[in-house]
């Protein structure tokens, strides 16, 4: 059972999609192909698909009229894999499981899968940093909470919300869910969304999926291009941080490797042997990203902008006199 | 560029280099010495071809900078995941595959030699017995084909479930898949799943995700396999101090970081007789060595070990099982800032946290290395009252203040830049 398969590959996905098709011409054969190939793939696969090249995989014909079509009977019938079987397996293992299925379905799909062996045993990954209040995974309020989000999200619709803020205080309102966030770190679902008002979309949110006591659909279906994509850049900083790390203690290749989610620039200077970091952030993570970098220690130092490194200065200069 | 592909038939070298792109992003190609100019220059058009939208070029003094960045909160679907779609084949293996599935799809059983006429008669298509055998049991052991006995003759069916099948049945189950088919676990198998189907992650991003896993996925298979089995395996090693490194271990569990982005093999290493740790990121590929007798014994033994653990070391193979108390008390104003001791809570780990004076709270925690626990504790600088079970970490924090504060007390320039 393999994972890195041609089976599952672009090659594979592309000529299954054109010989599904029957008949079709030359111009549709390329558009498929820039679809589900890559790049660069009109390089080298139309000589394989199409016939009489001499490099043809023989899977399409010519006809009389100019169209191509395939020299298969059926269009390529579909399977479900081992591979794809085990990993569902698997994923009956994980709480959040439940949050998409009702016990029913849940029942069903453990059944339909009893003989299957699990991809990897129950238990096997442990995240040792994982925050440790988690989403109530196994709480029936909260799962008809994300089953109604959920909905929502797929409908376009507008949800009547109470919530509890982080400092306890009640709000209610209408908003427009777009996507669900999760963060494994924090084990934590949250809900972009926007406020819809009276005068129809307002300003834009992040609400935990923890705290909505109630979420219930108003049957007012909301739908405009750009809504998420337009929360994302307000949310995105308007200057990146710029760090210096230095090599000392593996420095670089840790910092690095922790910061690989991010958007970034690095340049390395050879004769110093450190590296300069732009990072691009979520300006509401702005002090997790603090905390983070003074985690570093001596080996990350925070060049601006200057109210940031402001912020870095002002904890160590605390930290400095607590220590005297 | 005569004998280019974009396929490739191993994954090894690609994923170095991929991992250079996405990790570090500051090398050139004089970084790149290990390898040839050529193989350099066919490695950075494939992730080019795979990846294109997320590179980004620099020039600078040392040469142009080919860098893989993105932000993976703000992404739908792992881009890394065309780069485990690019695996080679023979004409043959996608003639023999939409040829014998064509054969197939009427859902009954057919016999190799059947199946080899058949291919001949219907599509001129003239191969060897052998050669669609072979083909026959790789794909019945992918679960493809299910085979099964007539008398002495072995027969082959077509799996009667698909993907859209089971999405029709359990529709919920579609969204599920969209979810954990992100996630690090194996995600690209549910991505397999979404694509058969036709479907895309519509409802989800993922925070702190570090997509680069994606390039572990092979290895990572192999000894999920080996715990499973309760197997030995044979680990073949690189990097920063273990280039060429080659070791005989059992395969306990998966450690991973959900905040630095490393994970790790822990496992039981027999030639030092204790629990160890290798960074999967650095393992590049591991053999079976044969069945473990005494697994029981050593999953114990970790078990035991484990909280005594902060990350994922369990001491100095040199100092023995020594074990340190370690003590941080850092204040916290609890009218003004709560939400620090709610902080402290929900990440000590096997650590303990109590009140041990008015504004005080103190952090306690046995370890087998101290070392492990600083990084965590450097982020609540300008709180820190006191660290102790220590000296050398404790001499180690003081003398990281005393530089942090010369580093950050440098007279700015007027423009606030700093020089």
């Amino acid at each position: 059972m393999e994972l890195f398969s041609e089976i599952y590959g672009a090659y594979f996905r592309t000529a299954e999609r054109i010989l599904s098709k029957g008949r079709l011409t030359p111009k549709e054969v390329q558009q498929l192909i820039q679809e589900e190939a890559f790049r660069d793939s009109m390089l080298f696969l139309p000589q394989k698909l199409m016939p009489e090249s001499g490099e043809s995989w023989e899977l399409l014909r010519k006809t009389e009229d100019g169209m191509l079509e395939r020299v298969t009977k059926h269009a390529p019938p579909a399977f479900l894999t081992l591979l794809q079987k085990r990993w569902l397996r698997s994923k009956l293992d994980d709480p959040k499981m439940r949050l998409f299925l009702t016990d029913a379905e849940f029942q069903s799909l453990s059944e339909r899968l009893q003989d299957v062996q699990p991809l990897y045993p129950a238990g096997v990954f442990r995240y040792f940093d994982k925050f440790t209040d988690g989403d109530p995974y196994e709480s029936p309020q909260y799962r008809a909470v994300f089953r109604t989000v959920l909905r929502a999200i797929g409908r376009h619709e507008v949800l009547a919300v109470d919530y509890m803020t982080g400092k306890g205080k009640s709000l209610r309102g209408h908003f427009l869910p777009l996507k669900l966030e999760y963060s494994q770190k924090n084990d934590k679902f949250r809900l972009y969304c926007i406020r819809m008002g009276k005068r129809g979309a307002g300003g834009s949110g992040m609400l935990n999926l923890g705290r909505i006591a109630a979420a219930n659909p108003t049957g007012k279906r909301y739908m405009e291009d750009g809504l998420l994509e337009g929360v994302l850049e307000r949310r995105r900083c308007s200057e990146p941080v710029q760090v210096l790390v230095s090599g000392e203690r593996n420095g670089i290749e840790r910092f690095l490797m922790e910061f690989a989610s991010f958007e970034k620039r690095t340049e390395m200077d050879e004769e110093s042997r450190r590296c300069t970091v732009w990072l691009w952030y979520d300006q509401q993570d702005e002090t997790e990203l603090l905390i983070r970098l003074l985690g570093f220690g001596p080996v990350v130092e925070i060049l601006g902008p200057p109210a940031f490194r402001a912020q870095a200065a002002e904890r160590v200069e605390r930290q400095y006199a607590l220590l005297q | 560029m005569a004998g280019f592909s974009e396929l490739i038939k191993n994954f090894d070298r690609t994923r170095d280099y991929v991992r250079e792109f996405f990790i570090y992003g500051f090398k050139v190609r004089g970084d790149f010495d290990r390898k040839s100019a050529r193989s350099y220059d066919d490695e950075k058009r494939r992730v080019e071809s795979w990846l294109g939208e997320y590179l980004r070029y620099d020039t600078t003094s040392r040469g142009k900078q080919v860098a893989i960045t993105l932000n993976s909160s703000r992404i739908s679907e792992n881009p890394l995941y065309r780069a485990l779609e690019s695996r080679s084949f023979t004409d043959n293996d996608i003639r023999l595959h939409f040829l014998l599935l064509d054969l197939l799809a009427d859902g009954t059983a057919h016999s190799v030699r059947s199946l080899t006429e058949q291919l001949a008669a219907d599509y001129s298509a003239v191969f060897d017995e052998q050669t669609v055998r072979g083909k026959l049991r790789e794909y019945a052991a992918e679960g493809i084909l299910l085979p099964e006995r007539e008398g002495k003759m072995l027969l082959y069916r077509l799996t009667p479930e698909t993907p859209r099948s089971l999405f029709a049945e359990i529709p919920a189950l579609a969204q599920a898949v969209q979810f954990f088919s992100c996630l690090p676990e194996f995600g690209f198998a549910g991505h397999t799943l979404l694509r058969a189907a036709g479907l895309h992650n519509s409802a989800f991003l993922m925070k702190h995700l570090y997509i680069v896993h994606t390039l572990e996925s092979q290895v990572l298979l192999q000894l999920t396999d080996a715990i499973q089995e309760q197997r030995m395996v044979t680990l073949h090693c690189f990097g920063r101090r273990r280039m060429g490194h080659t070791c005989t271990v059992v395969p306990l569990k998966i450690y991973a970081s959900a905040q630095t982005g490393r994970r790790y093999l822990i496992c039981y290493q027999p030639d030092f007789r204790r629990v160890n740790s290798y960074r999967l990121d650095y393992i590049r590929r591991a053999e079976d060595a044969g069945a473990c007798e005494n697994y029981a014994e050593y999953a114990d033994m970790l078990g035991r070990n484990a909280e005594k653990c902060f990350g994922v070391s369990f001491g100095h193979r040199k100092k023995g099982n020594s074990e340190y108390t370690m003590r941080v008390t850092v204040r916290i104003n609890m009218e003004e800032e709560p939400y620090i001791l709610e902080r402290l809570e929900r990440e000590k780990r096997c650590g303990h946290v109590e009140r041990t004076g008015e504004e005080l709270y103190t952090f306690t925690v046995t370890v087998f290395d101290p070392n492990e626990i600083m990084n965590w504790v450097k982020t609540y600088i300008g709180r820190i009252v006191s660290i102790s079970g220590s000296p050398t970490e404790e001499a180690r924090f003081r003398r990281d203040v005393e530089r942090m504060h010369r580093m950050y007390s440098r007279k700015e320039e007027e423009d606030g830049t700093v020089q």
